[in-house]
């Protein structure tokens, strides 16, 4: 069975960017979200193995959204990388307690991605 | 402290901060050679004088914190085009819409911006970002605080020119 990924990035750019990193794992569906509140609903009724997620976005950053999920026990679990140009030690911090299982500074290279998956997921 | 042209033409030299420079001359190479294996070569360093801009499409973030003002990139159209194209890896030839351009330009430019504050966290010229936006068009302003220089910073890249600017200074400090 292959992977259901949910891309959280207000960046078009950057989602398809990222939809093609993950052509190189067994994903089998890409969900996207342009900001934390439509991420959330897409979340209220699909299940995904994994959430990427940026961290500047207008409505409701990535930050905000991490804790919104870790709150509901539907979403508690799922695990998420933050995926963001806010590479600063403190951030990295924030976004960690909050409750995001992992972090990757933009600009990246598609093998550092997929490193991180395989990581955070265990593959 | 470098020194560049004062742009006023006079071959006048004035004191840069290459403490607030070279982040984001580090940061455009980085993010244009790790996102889409492009180099970058950085070519002149001068302040700017007006508000004219530099190309056809140009992405602008203000900046707020510890230090206050903006970074705008600027690049001809067919150069933003050829750039977004290679960030988004589509072939020679297919075509990049407007709507390409616009989001590529954008992300590019918080990418940059990102890398700039992440090497000057700890420093007075600490700042948040804001959400980029974009402008394509042609012979428009875009203006920067009088009272801030303006380094411009030309960058070639796929043998055309783009620059950047920064125009940034720490907050004063209220009494
Ligand atoms: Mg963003």
């Amino acid at each position: 069975m292959g992977l259901k990924v949910l891309i959280v990035d207000d960046s078009s750019t950057m989602r398809r960017i990222i939809a093609k990193t993950l052509k190189s794992l067994d994903v089998d569906e890409i969900l996207q979200a342009a900001d934390g509140v439509d991420a959330i609903m897409i979340l209220n009724d699909k299940k995904v193995d994994l959430v990427l997620s940026d961290w500047n976005m207008p409505r409701m950053n990535g930050l905000r959204m991490v804790k919104k999920l870790r709150e509901n026990p539907d979403t508690a679990s799922i695990p998420i990388i933050m995926v963001t140009t806010e590479a600063e030690r403190a951030s990295v911090v924030e976004a960690i307690k909050a409750g995001a299982n992992n972090y990757l500074a933009k600009p990246f290279t598609p093998d550092a991605l997929i490193k991180k998956i395989k990581e955070t997921l265990h593959l | 402290m470098e020194t560049a042209d004062d742009g006023r033409g006079r071959g006048n030299r004035v004191r840069l901060d290459v403490r607030l420079i070279n982040p984001f001359i580090s940061g455009t190479k980085e993010v244009f050679e790790v996102m889409a294996g492009l180099p970058v070569k950085r070519k002149s360093l001068s302040l700017k004088q007006d508000y004219k801009m530099f190309g056809e499409v140009s992405g602008i973030m203000g900046l707020a914190g510890d230090a206050v003002g903006s970074v705008v990139i600027s690049f001809p159209r067919q150069l933003a085009e050829s750039v977004v194209s290679k960030f988004l890896g589509i072939e020679e030839g297919e075509d990049v819409t407007e709507e390409d351009v616009r989001d590529g330009i954008g992300e590019i430019l918080n990418m940059i911006s990102g890398k700039a504050k992440t090497l000057l966290a700890n420093t007075e010229y600490h700042f948040r970002l804001s959400i980029p936006t974009v402008i394509i068009g042609q012979d428009y302003e875009i203006s920067h605080p009088k009272d801030t220089p303006c380094i411009v910073v030309v960058f070639e890249s796929m043998n055309l020119k783009f620059v950047l600017q920064v125009s940034l200074a720490p907050q004063k400090k209220q009494e």
